[in-house]
């Protein structure tokens, strides 16, 4: 009996700690451009929801992120993706964002990558459905909470304390966030310090540590399997015609595929969706939303948070402020009144913090800027495009 | 309360890591501290049930009710061999595993069980049986408590005998014989993390977890097959390689539980392969003991029809072991059915051989069509199968 028989075993505790423990550094060169170029216009939500290839990107001058939500699955050719492909201004839009992710979860995606943040160049797109008294339910929040960013955000100390205990304080008042074993302790303790016993804490923290580990090296797994997060149908190629247009010109022709794509109905909400999902039974809707209101949110308080980290790390940040579709609300039950609160308070926000605005709430009760209830339609993205140019080449 | 199931997280491995040292470095120089030994029984049988405080209460007054059943029952053996009170004790010791499967369809039983009290109560039975049969002739209570209580087996098995056990705690491995098992048991638990954590959970979440086999149809039932048989292959014998594993290094050889189970050439051959443990544990305790009793009272002539029915009893009370439930019933009437119809075969063969004489394609044929044969039977435990008479 040799003890050169336990070499293998010792190798294999010693590769799968590597593999576990490795810098994320080395974890980070571990990604290539070219998993980075499959990334950025994927809208896979491993990206977003993990932060190794963000930090990378940040890193990258080529890259310009477009953080929002459900409306960047608008691939239309007018999309930024596809314009700034034909009419290239020296960057590549990196799409981040889907469906529910309300302004305290990009919160948690820019705190895991604030070192990376320092003084880029980028850009966000507002929407105002999210300003509800309720702001973000643990519906839309569940399926968009990252656990290895919260880890990150428990562990990490790249924003001020201050802000992170604020940050902590709200996550914690989310019930499948308190609950969630170690990471929950964990964020509760960064919330409230010294409720408990230094050494318990300490046992938290080793095994928090480990998982977050293993989350990452998830994380670095997945950016090797990217896969878009669109649906066939919401995407158009590029359309090299369009590089030979002014703004013009290109609004223009926008607003015709807008005239034929939503012209059936009074509300201008796309022609299949409309008689899909609305026409049969339009009675429902009539005052669906009536006890809707903006002025008082949740909301404004995380976007609050978004704006003091941006701050902090100095990101020179275009936010892009977009209206309901007007003459769908009136029928809704949210006047325009209501609707303006919502604006003013978004834009007073913005400014008070010393960002730059691009303000489309004027096309609230003028059609085709949007091409259903909520998202930005070809015209949209064609007024968008341009402030995106004007702010990228300016600052 | 952090839980501590075994060989279920890595903060499970890493408690054992720590209170395993001190054995294993005593073990290489020859060594053993038997108190040391049962603060760590005693501290793990705690650990694995403090997250549910009534399983702990349960498998104390488990412990208890089963020490009164054999120490009572070895008083009363030395004095006469009286079969009422052999069958009163092996009811009253099968009562609370009875109670527990009960509980599946009795809601208001669910506060009694812990995890393993089956593998327990096999551990309490065949002591008592072996009381009857004057092979125990004294049991120290310690003794009695570190048997059942040994806790790398006490979740899931495998199930050790108590004279084999009673003799490797007696003695203790030279410098010389602790290293090979140092070296066997890691082996054993890297084997297991290999099985259970690797091979078991990849074949989980992307076989069995593949939306395509979703669907009820002819293909995808079939291929759910396959996958079903192998995870439950690799997850029980990476589980079974880490009690082993973690026996050895406890100095304990507790026995095997799998032999390569999907190379058997036909179904007695893969119940000598498959869950050994309990198919020997069912073999020895029921199906030997009711063909030996049936032949000795004569209540037969047909010693076939004994054999037959004595199998049938075997696996249905295996089938109802694994749950009252009507997909586990089937499972034992199915391998009861294979297992005699083979056994026909055989005799039928061995009196007109029409089997082609063995070789290798034979062989390999055999294996195939034995290996569909138990695929199927798991199948139906899968409960994959519910939807045919569940409406």
């Amino acid at each position: 009996m040799k003890w050169l028989r336990f070499g293998p075993m010792l190798l294999a505790v010693v590769i799968v700690c590597t593999l576990i423990f490795m810098p994320a550094d080395l974890e980070r060169a571990a990604i290539s451009s070219n998993n980075m170029k499959e990334a950025a216009a994927s809208l896979d939500p491993h990206v977003f929801q993990g932060m190794l290839m963000q930090q990378k990107m940040l890193k990258n001058e080529q890259y310009l992120p477009i953080y929002g939500s459900s409306e960047l699955y608008r691939l239309d050719k007018y999309h930024p993706t596809n314009y700034f492909k034909v009419q290239p201004d020296g960057f590549t839009p990196f799409l981040i964002g889907r469906g529910g992710m309300y302004s305290l979860v990009h919160f948690l995606n820019f705190a895991s990558t604030a070192n990376q943040l320092k003084g880029k160049k980028i850009v966000f797109i507002l929407s105002p459905e999210w300003f509800t008294k309720t702001g973000l339910d643990p519906l839309h929040f569940k399926p968009n909470f990252s656990r290895e960013q919260a880890y990150n955000l428990v562990f990490s100390n790249s924003i001020s304390p201050k802000l992170k205990q604020k940050a902590a304080r709200r996550l914690v008042q989310f019930s499948f966030i308190r609950n969630d074993g170690t990471l929950g302790r964990l964020l509760e303790d960064v919330a409230y310090p010294g409720r408990r016993q230094p050494a318990l804490r300490l046992a938290d923290e080793l095994k928090g540590q480990m998982t977050y580990k293993i989350l990452t090296l998830h994380d670095l797994v997945d950016m090797h399997f990217i896969r878009p997060g669109y649906k066939k149908s919401q995407y158009q190629k590029p359309d090299r015609q369009l590089s030979k247009d002014n703004w013009n010109q290109l609004t223009l022709s926008a607003k015709k595929t807008a005239i034929h794509d939503t012209g059936s109905n009074r509300f201008h909400i796309d022609t299949s969706l409309y008689k899909k999902s609305i026409q049969h039974h339009l009675n429902t809707f009539r005052g669906y939303r009536k006890n809707e209101s903006y002025a008082q949110s949740p909301e404004y308080s995380d976007f609050q948070l978004v704006l003091d980290l941006l701050k902090e790390e100095h990101v020179h940040a275009l936010f892009i402020s977009v209206p309901f579709n007007g003459r769908w609300y009136d029928y809704a039950g949210v006047p325009k009144q209501r609707r303006e609160v919502c604006y003013k308070k978004i834009a007073d926000e913005v400014r008070k913090n010393g960002f730059q605005l691009a303000d489309f709430t004027r096309f609230d009760s003028k059609p085709f800027f949007l091409q259903d209830t909520m998202h930005i339609g070809p015209m949209g993205w064609v007024y968008i495009d341009r402030s995106i140019k004007t702010f990228f080449d300016r600052s | 309360m952090i839980s501590f199931i075994p060989y279920a997280s890595f903060q499970f491995f890493t408690l054992i890591a720590f209170l395993l040292a001190p054995i294993i470095i005593l073990g290489l120089m020859g060594m053993r501290n038997t108190l040391y030994n049962d603060c760590v029984a005693i501290l793990m049988t705690f650990l694995i049930f403090a997250a549910q405080p009534e399983q702990l209460i349960s498998i104390l007054l488990f412990i208890i009710w089963q020490a009164v059943l054999i120490k009572g029952y070895l008083a009363i053996r030395t004095k006469n061999n009286n079969s009422a009170c052999f069958y009163i004790a092996i009811v009253l010791a099968i009562i609370p595993l009875f109670l527990v499967k009960l509980s599946a369809d009795v809601p208001a039983l669910n506060f009694i069980g812990f995890l393993g009290i089956s593998y327990v109560s096999f551990k309490s039975i065949q002591m008592i049986m072996d009381i009857r049969d004057g092979l125990l002739k004294e049991i120290p209570l310690i003794q009695y408590f570190r048997f059942i209580v040994f806790f790398p087996t006490i979740s899931s098995g495998p199930i050790d005998r108590y004279r084999r056990f009673r003799e490797d705690t007696s003695k203790i491995p030279t410098s010389v014989e602790y290293r090979t098992l140092l070296y066997q048991g890691l082996n054993k638990i890297f084997l297991g993390f290999l099985y259970k954590y690797i091979i078991g959970y990849l074949i989980h979440k992307y076989w069995m977890g593949s939306p395509m086999l979703l669907p009820d149809t002819l293909s995808s039932i079939w291929l759910y097959m396959y996958g079903y048989s192998m995870y439950l292959f690799f997850d029980f014998a990476g589980y079974s390689n880490f009690a082993i594993g973690v026996s050895y290094l406890m100095g304990v050889r507790t026995p095997e539980n799998f032999n390569k189970p999907f190379i058997s050439r036909n179904i007695k051959d893969f119940w000598n392969r498959w869950h050994m443990t309990l198919s020997f544990w069912f073999r020895d305790y029921i199906y030997m003991r009711f063909v030996y009793t049936a032949v000795k009272k004569k209540w037969l002539k047909n010693r076939y029809l004994i054999s037959d029915i004595g199998l049938t009893l075997n696996f249905l009370v295996m089938g109802f072991w694994h749950g009252f439930m009507l997909q586990y019933i089937i499972y034992g009437i199915y391998h009861a059915t294979a297992f005699i119809l083979f056994d026909k075969f055989e005799r039928f063969n061995k009196k007109h051989p029409f089997w082609p004489k063995d070789n290798k394609w034979m062989h390999a044929l055999s294996v195939v069509i034995t290996f569909h044969v138990i695929c199927f039977s798991f199948l139906i435990f899968s409960g994959r199968l519910d939807f045919l008479w569940q409406r």
